[in-house]
């Protein structure tokens, strides 16, 4: 078992095929070894009070995932997944690309989302960051900029002008 | 998202001690006096401020992460959503960046080094040419760089730019893109490509001028861009290609003289300007071209007169100036071009007579002098031709008696002789129209 803590001090057990999903922590045991028992800390990577089954809040079915429990149960989920095979020439990735079961796990909301984006991220998970990442291009697919906006509040700070040259560069682009 | 205020327990419901509350993610719509009212259990209540991450607060890397899961044709599209993710986007042209190389690794396979590609191209290759020109850099180099050949006439489904992309495969020796939707310029980079010995493009809607660099592609034995839209005056500096064999720039909207300079591809074997808006004289330096087989500069506005020196042309085999402005006598030397198989030149303004020296051309099949203001008898010598097929001479002012050998001619299909008001038969034929 490796011990693990997160940002907000809550320590977790893992075992070690589920914590060496992540690449970080797989490198943090191979470079302090076995013999050490001390937790590793992950202080990039917060929330995980609510770990014995989000008890406070039992009544609302849809609660945010924390991030690390989260992060715990996706490499739970994928502990006996074969290692990845490498790229094959055959056909590449694509966003439509998503196992039902990953589906129903990024099924959240927004700010969970980012923020398992992010652990993935930091923890070096490889196959989380993707499907995270797909899962975001996937709502942003075939929407305009405004639409784009309005679904993740993003403010528009361009000044007009700044629009007007991005605007005209992508023209040039294409049209170089 | 749903408020945390919904989710926080009534105190008048069983829950009464709420051990901590966990704000990081969530927006916390409640006056801290009211929870502190409701939930005095509360020993230590840290707040932090309120961390909603969206895309464009997410690092950069993340952002590109993201966005390289989307088609290359739309990525740019969003460089507007705000400041950040332009930021991340920025696809400098010649630059092969990170993002460029992240994105194309997901959505191509690694190039099979398969010869057939120059002939088929793969789902990716039919699409880099929509995808936003550091994308077409990239893909050129990273997936093309390998073919010798493209040749993908007719393949390519979706109208796009003739990529400036294809400059940096200097390795490549022909480029061949009829008929594949083709508009814009013809790219300057282009010509940076000196191994190339075939480039075709016909068949597209190309247009402005050709550069005057295409004078740099010393490798190239065949250039044709056919049925185009390229326009401006012919580049002088074609006279550089001294390996050219085959030039093809008819059916586009080329204007001003042919350069005379042209005379200096001595290699060449077929020179085709028809259909264009061409002025000015046949040079005579055309004359020193002696592989010339076909010259065909039909539908033009050239003016002047066929030189004389044309008898230097021995290999050539056709010849086809209809509808020009073509002026004065046909010249009889003519006639020294034992391999001509075709003498087209409707629609223009030569006068004199048909020089009998046309006799001498045994292997002619078509003689066609329609429309001009030919006057004088037609040769007898021309009824000698056996080979002859179609004698086209109608409207011009011909005069005096056919000659009977016309009758005896044995391949002779088709005779036109009409509107000739001085002209006279006392004999007919299949074929003959008077």
């Amino acid at each position: 078992m490796v011990r693990i803590t997160s940002s907000d001090s809550q320590e977790f057990s893992v075992s070690q095929d589920i914590a060496c999903q992540s690449q970080l922590i797989k490198n943090m045991i191979e470079d302090v070894g076995d013999a050490d028992e001390q937790p590793i800390p992950l202080p990039n990577v917060a929330g995980a009070i609510l770990q014995k089954g989000g008890s406070c809040f039992p009544s609302i079915s849809n609660a945010p995932k924390l991030t690390l429990f989260a992060v715990i149960e996706y490499a739970t989920m994928h502990k006996d997944d074969p290692p990845s095979a490498p790229e094959t020439d055959a056909k590449p990735s694509t966003s439509e690309d998503i196992e039902d079961r990953d589906k129903q796990f990024l099924n959240v909301d927004q700010g969970t989302l980012f923020e398992i984006i992010l652990a993935a991220n930091y923890l070096d998970m490889k196959s989380l960051l993707d499907v995270g990442c797909k899962t975001v291009a996937n709502m942003i697919k075939g929407k305009t900029v405004e639409e784009v906006r309005a679904l993740f509040n993003i403010v528009n700070d361009f000044t007009p002008e700044e629009e007007e040259q991005i605007r005209k560069e992508n023209e040039w682009c294409e049209d170089r | 998202m749903e408020s945390a205020q919904s989710r926080l327990p009534n105190s008048n419901h069983t829950e009464r001690e709420l051990a901590a509350i966990e704000t990081s993610q969530r927006t916390l719509h409640l006056s801290i006096e009211a929870l502190l009212e409701q939930q005095p259990s509360i020993r230590h209540l840290k707040l932090r401020p309120v961390e909603r991450w969206s895309i464009s607060t997410l690092p950069t890397e993340l952002i590109q992460e993201i966005f390289s899961w989307m088609d290359p044709a739309s990525i740019a599209f969003y460089r507007l959503l705000s400041r950040h993710v332009n930021a991340a986007l920025s696809l400098a042209p010649n630059e092969s960046s990170h993002f460029v190389r992240l994105c194309l690794s997901r959505h191509c396979p690694k190039p099979t080094l398969s010869e057939a590609r120059s002939y088929f191209p793969s789902k990716t290759d039919s699409e880099f040419l929509q995808w936003p020109c550091a994308f077409q850099d990239s893909y050129a180099r990273f997936y093309l760089r390998h073919l010798l050949r493209i040749c993908w006439s007719q393949q390519l489904q979706f109208p796009s730019r003739l990529t400036a992309s294809f400059g940096i495969l200097n390795q490549l020796t022909s480029l061949q893109l009829c008929s594949c939707f083709m508009y814009g310029p013809f790219p300057v980079e282009l010509t940076e490509l000196t191994s190339l010995e075939t480039l075709i493009l016909d068949d597209n809607t190309l247009d402005g001028p050709l550069p005057s660099s295409i004078g740099e592609m010393t490798s190239l034995l065949e250039l044709s861009v056919n049925s185009n839209r390229f326009s401006g005056s012919i580049p002088a500096s074609l006279s550089l290609l001294s390996n050219l064999i085959y030039l093809n720039l008819g059916n586009n909207e080329f204007t001003g003289n042919i350069p005379a300079q042209l005379g200096q591809l001595k290699q060449l074997q077929e020179l085709h300007l028809y259909v264009n808006h061409l002025a000015g004289p046949i040079p005579v330096e055309l004359c020193s071209l002696i592989n010339l087989q076909k010259l065909d500069l039909h539908d033009n506005a050239l003016s002047g007169t066929i030189p004389h020196e044309i008898h230097a042309l021995k290999k050539l085999n056709g010849i086809n100036l209809t509808c020009n402005n073509l002026s004065g006598a046909i010249p009889a030397t003519i006639g020294l071009l034992p391999d001509l198989k075709y003498l087209l030149a409707d629609r223009n303004a030569f006068t004199g007579r048909i020089p009998p020296e046309i006799g001498q051309l045994v292997q002619l099949r078509h003689l066609h002098l329609r429309e001009n203001q030919l006057s004088g008898e037609i040769p007898v010598e021309i009824g000698r031709l056996e080979n002859l097929w179609g004698l086209l001479l109608s409207s011009n002012r011909l005069e005096g008696l056919v000659p009977a050998e016309l009758r005896s001619m044995r391949c002779i299909i088709q005779c036109d002789l009409r509107n000739n008001a001085g002209l006279k038969c006392d004999f007919m034929f299949d074929g003959l129209e008077l």
